[in-house]
């Protein structure tokens, strides 16, 4: 397998350095791109598809035309002092955010190879060293671009970088098998324990993330739980003490609680799409720390936020 | 190069389209960007050394250090505009060695870098590094760890100085005003990844006001 890792290449679509609430300490944060689910309250659109994606912003467009210019397929055009942006054209290559001297265009998504992401971690090396921190993989789903996903952590052990993953649990078993010697923690995400409830909000099911959750808890990987505590959803006592009693029996000892919020609900209209989650509202520091209560009655640590 | 000194010049006026280009499009110091540290480098090297060929009337030497305390809020004026997009009515940078405003994107973390390929020693009178940060980054106790991670690598890596600015606030309601001076100030959620400033106003004064209840 060692062969392929200088070879293993994967879509991504950012690199966040100073990632402080993914995992301990002062991480890099690599956003894969592509998500088996589609939660109606992501912060990340642009993670969700398994493509290039444009944004464009019209706010921030000066109307100068470059992108006209240098578009190969007609789908950005300038009429009447304004831009336009015919997405049925776009076939996302990227060559008008180049062109847009008013960052107005960004491109979502790029092909790198592990070493190119490995390279771009080590900077961050010393930081890591100072606050234990190291490489969080996320985004999108990690484990969605397995081979990808092990040829980076596997450089990162060699060069002694602390890995974690953030993780929705909805993918074939064998893609966990395949990073666990790699992978010093899992930050895995638990939404909710019903399955109608579930499939409804994020397009998934509960079952194949539940039984992910035992066998990596059975095998003595250093597990997380995370629940994005959103409302309307999971937002009440008795849905947070049951998803953290179903922690408790598979040993798992922390989890944590990740408010909603809607910073990223801008991104969808970048993305020429419609936020779809009506439930709106942030969670009041009240109703969570009464959720927090109710977590902790089966003995597991909670944390609020990441 | 002539035609760059013409827009200059000129304040960049009717050259909106290329003082874009080159304020977005040119890679700027703060970025741990290694070539473009290299010209800051070089730059600093030469200012500083050139003070010890002088000495003052006692006699003595000339203790040069990269610090504008605020000199740089009032030079200002007298700056004309300058090759990095930056208009004649644009603040300069502040501090010493700091990113100007708004054109580090990369997080405290390549800020440090970029910071460290100075040469400090050559600075006797020091060299002063501000950095800010959201309160939610440095918050509790493990935060606190991550703010002295920081402040140690600096050290290690060869800085001498640096304060921070813990946004309040004041801070965020001038960023709503002033955007363009506060790209880099991301509020880091888990798992969470920000566009610059794709956050509505709406949303901002929620940021404003959990800010001001959480911290």
């Amino acid at each position: 397998m060692s062969e392929n890792i200088a070879e293993a290449t994967g879509l991504i679509f950012d690199i966040q350095r100073f990632s402080v609430h993914d995992g301990p300490g002062i991480r890099t944060l690599v956003f894969f791109k592509g998500c088996p689910l589609a939660c109606l309250w992501c912060s990340n659109p642009e993670s969700q598809r398994f493509q290039p994606e444009l944004l464009f912003d019209a706010t921030k467009c000066v109307a100068c035309g470059g992108c006209a210019e240098a578009c190969p397929h007609a789908a950005a055009s300038r009429a009447g002092g304004r831009s336009a942006y015919d997405r049925n054209r776009c076939v996302a290559c990227g060559t008008c955010a180049d062109a847009c001297p008013a960052e107005a265009r960004t491109l979502a998504g790029r092909q790198v190879t592990a070493d190119d992401v490995v390279t771009e971690i080590l900077k961050d090396a010393p930081f890591y060293a100072n606050s234990g921190g190291g490489v969080t993989l996320g985004g999108g789903e990690p484990l969605a671009q397995t081979e990808f996903a092990r040829a980076i952590l596997a450089r990162c052990r060699t060069e002694e970088i602390h890995t974690a993953i953030e993780t929705c649990g909805h993918v074939a078993w064998s893609a966990f098998e395949a990073v666990t010697t790699e992978t010093d923690l899992f930050l895995f995400d638990l939404k909710h324990l019903d399955a109608v409830k579930h499939r409804a909000q994020t397009g998934g099911s509960e079952a194949l993330v539940l039984e992910n959750l035992e066998r990596l808890a059975g095998l003595g990987a250093a597990v997380v739980v995370r629940v994005p505590v959103v409302p309307g959803f999971n937002d009440n006592p008795e849905d947070v003490r049951a998803i953290s009693a179903r922690v408790a029996r598979c040993g798992i000892r922390e989890l944590h609680l990740l408010p909603y919020h809607r910073l990223g609900a801008g991104k969808y209209g970048l993305l020429g799409r419609e936020y779809g989650f009506a439930g709106g509202e942030n969670v009041s520091d009240t109703r969570l720390e009464v959720l927090r209560m109710a977590a902790t009655e089966n003995g597991v640590t909670v944390r609020l936020g990441g | 190069m002539a035609a760059l000194l013409a827009m200059l010049d000129q304040d960049f006026a009717g050259g909106e389209h290329n003082r874009l280009l080159l304020l977005n499009r040119a890679p700027k110091y703060g970025n741990d960007d290694g070539e473009v540290d290299g010209i800051a480098r070089a730059l600093a090297t030469h200012i500083l050394s050139a003070f010890k060929r002088y000495r003052n009337p006692r006699g003595g030497r000339y203790e040069p250090g990269l610090q504008s305390i605020s000199a740089h809020a009032l030079f200002r004026n007298t700056v004309p505009a300058t090759p990095d997009g930056r208009t004649s009515s644009m603040l300069l940078a502040d501090g010493g060695i700091s990113p100007a405003q708004g054109r580090d994107r990369r997080g405290p973390t390549a800020v440090i870098r970029s910071a460290a390929r100075l040469d400090h020693r050559e600075a006797s009178n020091g060299t002063l590094l501000n950095i800010k940060l959201s309160p939610q980054s440095v918050a509790g106790e493990l935060g606190l760890g991550n703010l002295v991670a920081l402040i140690q690598t600096y050290f290690q890596l060869g800085g001498q100085h640096v304060q921070f600015n813990v946004i309040n606030s004041a801070v965020l309601r001038d960023a709503q005003e002033h955007p363009e001076q506060y790209r880099d100030l991301v509020v880091r959620v888990a798992g969470f990844s920000v566009l610059f400033t794709t956050i509505d106003p709406v949303l901002q004064e929620d940021i404003i006001e959990r800010t001001e209840h959480r911290v």
